[in-house]
């Protein structure tokens, strides 16, 4: 992943200092993000610590005209990654940042890391891509659900009835686009890995899950604890 | 920015300045002079796509944009003109007027504290104008037009998200000395000519259209182009 060309300091004043923890929960569409997110959330509140789970998008008010927007085909794909971004900017200073200040775990159903994964497997400049980004916070931890594109298409169908075009990589919700997009998306998640505090987690063994929660809780407390 | 790469046929003409500075009245005076010439006419407005304006003007309704947020929205709604509009038509032939351009972008945007590399870098390989030129107006004049035709100003345009300051209209007088200081510079790098808008309009369309005439001297009239498309 490159440098942006500015790293935009919009929030220095949250940013400098937080009390709380930003955990990314990234990976496919369909490896389960949602249910990683809420075992955390479930696992961290019985432990006493505070977690929220959040999505990049603003889901109350804005629904109505974010989901007749993204539908749009008209819609292209820079105009469509500056609109999430967007909308991940106001997320990060409404939600996620006074969460952080006063305290929280943030557990985010997708941090910034996949609008950008995503942007660039559709074929967007990843220099350009990352710019773009340049006021998200890194998270703390990145947590991605083991999958591989035919199960998490697998998990997809099982969950709604029809593949989403948008996450098909093309207008077509074919089987070949939605593995091919998928497969595109992990290979620029997986560069992305060696420069993050990244854990894979088998949501099938709930070990991991209780290892994973050590560790969070362990960075809150301040200790280094190794995954 | 780059040249247009395919040589496109047509032209791209872009006015910028404070709101109040006469740049509005001025492309709706120059469009219907060059459509009355015959010229394949395109007018285009900052933040007007259809698309993002409905989620652009509920979300500053709701002063949920920070600086950021702003601009990157401002961005989305650009580049869906840019790509789906403005692009086609200028490769075809058109000449495209626009009411306002990235300047705009990085003027606000960087007012608003943003680095302007950054702002520079999300508009980077957008077409250069053929033409564009910056309507000067002292802030008090625009906002004495404004207030004469009894224009009521909202949050982000008056820049109350970043003044602090209560008074809508005192906001927006330090805002637009602020932008005018930024875009005088852009006009002393090259990149916009000055125009004295406190002319009177008869006067600045003189201007305009002489400025005008050698840059659209090679672009064919809507009749020749029409023929040309079945030859």
């Amino acid at each position: 992943m490159p440098t942006p060309v500015r790293t935009l300091q919009a929030w220095s004043y949250l940013q400098s200092y937080y009390d709380g923890l930003y955990v990314g929960i990234d990976g496919l569409e369909g490896s389960g993000r949602s249910t990683v997110a809420a075992s955390l959330q479930n696992k961290l509140q019985s432990a006493g610590y505070p977690a929220k789970i959040i999505s990049p998008f603003p889901n109350t008010k804005t629904h109505k005209y974010i989901s007749e927007i993204k539908h749009d085909r008209r819609l292209g794909i820079k105009s469509r990654h500056l609109l999430y971004a967007s909308l991940f900017a106001i997320v990060t200073e409404h939600i996620i940042l006074p969460h952080l200040a006063a305290g929280y775990i943030i557990l985010s159903d997708r941090s910034w890391l996949s609008l950008y994964a995503r942007a660039v497997a559709q074929g967007l400049d990843e220099q350009w891509v990352r710019t773009s980004l340049g006021f998200a916070l890194m998270p703390d931890i990145i947590i991605e659900p083991q999958s591989d594109p035919i199960t998490a298409l697998r998990r997809k169908l099982i969950m709604s009835e029809a593949l989403d075009p948008l996450e098909s990589g093309s207008d077509n919700e074919t089987l070949e686009g939605f593995i091919d997009f998928q497969s595109r998306m992990g290979q620029i998640l997986h560069d992305i890995k060696p420069k993050t505090s990244w854990h894979v987690i088998n949501i099938a063994n709930p070990d991991a899950l209780n290892h994973l929660v050590s560790t969070i809780i362990g960075q809150m407390e301040g200790r280094d604890v190794s995954s | 920015m780059e040249e247009h790469y395919t040589r496109p046929s047509g032209r791209l003409i872009v006015v910028e300045g404070t709101d109040g500075s006469g740049k509005s009245t001025a492309i709706e005076l120059l469009g219907n002079w060059l459509k009355t010439q015959g010229y394949p006419v395109y007018r285009t407005a900052w933040n007007s796509s259809p698309l993002i304006k409905p989620l652009t003007r509920h979300a500053k309704k709701q002063q949920w944009l920070n600086p950021a947020a702003y601009s990157l929205l401002h961005a989305s709604d650009f580049f869906d003109r840019l790509n789906r509009l403005i692009k086609p038509r200028l490769h075809s032939g058109f000449l495209v007027l626009a009411d306002r351009w990235v300047y705009t972008a990085w003027v606000r945007d960087h007012v608003r504290g943003l680095d302007l590399e950054w702002i520079k870098s999300l508009y980077r390989d957008v077409p250069q104008p053929d033409l564009a030129i910056y309507f000067s107006t002292p802030p008090d004049v625009a906002v004495d037009r404004l207030k004469h035709a009894s224009r009521k100003l909202k949050y982000y345009e008056s820049g109350q998200d970043i003044s602090g300051l209560r008074d809508r209209w005192n906001s927006f007088l330090w805002l637009q000395e602020q932008m005018r200081e930024s875009y005088l510079a852009l006009a002393e790098q090259g990149y916009l000519q000055v125009l004295d808008a406190t002319l009177p309009i008869a006067e600045q369309q003189k201007i305009l259209r002489n400025q005008l005439a050698p840059i659209i001297r090679d672009v064919p009239l809507l009749s020749q182009f029409l023929d040309n498309a079945h030859s």
